[in-house]
């Protein structure tokens, strides 16, 4: 019979199945006949069972996934707020290509036209109090209060239904 | 792996956040496991938990082949607590103090995990994780030293040592023979 101390090394290897087949039956041959090696290996068996039910009473905690998600900057606020800010920026850019390309295409005399025509409107409408009777003053004042008060409405549901629209993707 | 899971990591790598959070999900008590039996600690095994997934995803475009994303994410999480206990161990703090409780040599759940941790606290950190990734993950030996980046030969006797130096602490802890 081989010594404990050249068979010890492998029995832990033998534990977990790792010998080759020759060494395998050496292993085998020597716990059939050493009462120390086989309480051993029944004793590091035990050990492994016992970490393993450890290990099981062992939770990572339940908000991990939205840990991860805000460090990654992927939660749904953050992906939200993102998304509003490209659409606000695009916009921006937009808006200023247009002015851009009004001024320098050839088309710009187009552009001229269209100024100079919201330019006569303004002077009409600066006009107005005038040419009109003081009634209908009234009219177009409590009108254009009616109108910015439902666009004030429009514009405040639009930004409840951004802010609770979830976005994922 | 199965194909779901596979599908989950391609969607993660472009970024999609419900992939993320399934992959976070199925594999949190892996990597909190495996951090907290090389740590030894619930604050730092947490912290080292989320940067393991936080370095996972950032990286997730230089890993090669999807089919070994939990080896590469056991790799990380492996690395991450090893630097931690390093960097505790510059701060000059013994693990074995974040164990409290006390040891009546009963064999109740409570005293046995209190004999299993202060044996685990004792052993080296590179025993530890050895131990951790065999006995609580159940990987391979060719698992364990892609995760190590060490020799098959090494694995197999680094996990003889760390499993012999666990009987003597917990020997001495239960007062077997």
């Amino acid at each position: 019979m081989q010594s404990c101390e050249f068979m010890e090394p492998m029995l832990s290897a033998y534990l977990d199945g790792e010998l080759a087949k020759d060494d395998k039956a050496r292993v085998e041959a020597h716990l059939a006949a050493c009462a120390h090696c086989r309480e051993l290996v029944d004793a590091m068996q035990n050990d492994d069972r016992a970490l393993l039910s450890w290990a099981r009473t062992l939770a990572a905690p339940a908000d991990m996934p939205m840990r991860v998600l805000n460090a990654l900057g992927l939660s749904r606020q953050e992906v939200q707020s993102r998304r509003l800010a490209y659409v606000y920026f695009a916009s921006l850019a937009l808006g200023v290509a247009l002015v851009l390309a009004a001024v320098s295409l050839p088309a710009a005399s187009a552009a001229a036209i269209l100024f100079h025509f919201a330019l006569a409107v303004v002077r009409a409408l600066f006009a107005l109090p005038w040419s009109v009777h003081a009634e209908w003053l009234v009219v177009l004042g409590a009108l254009s209060l009616i109108i910015l008060v439902l666009s004030l409405t429009c514009l405040r549901r639009a930004l409840h239904w951004t802010r609770s629209e979830v976005v994922w993707r | 792996m199965e194909q779901a899971d596979l599908e989950l990591i391609r969607r993660a790598r472009h970024g999609d956040p419900q992939a993320i959070e399934t992959i976070v999900r199925n594999y949190q008590s892996f990597v909190y496991r495996t951090a907290y039996g090389i740590l030894q600690n619930v604050a730092d095994a947490e912290d080292a938990t989320q940067e393991a997934f936080i370095r996972a995803f950032r990286s997730l475009g230089r890993l090669r082949e999807d089919r070994t994303f939990p080896t590469w994410l056991a790799r990380i999480a492996v690395r991450i607590s090893l630097d931690m206990v390093q960097a505790k161990a510059r701060r000059a703090q013994d693990p074995t103090e974040e164990i409290h409780g006390s040891v009546d040599g009963g064999e109740d759940a409570a005293s046995l995990r209190i004999d299993l941790e202060r044996a685990l606290a004792k052993l080296s950190p590179e025993h530890r994780t050895v131990i951790v990734l065999r006995a609580v993950q159940g990987l391979e030996y060719d698992e364990i030293a892609q995760v190590l980046d060490i020799p098959i030969g090494t694995v197999r006797s680094r996990l003889h040592h760390a499993r012999m130096q666990l009987r003597t602490y917990l020997s001495g802890e239960r007062g077997d023979s």
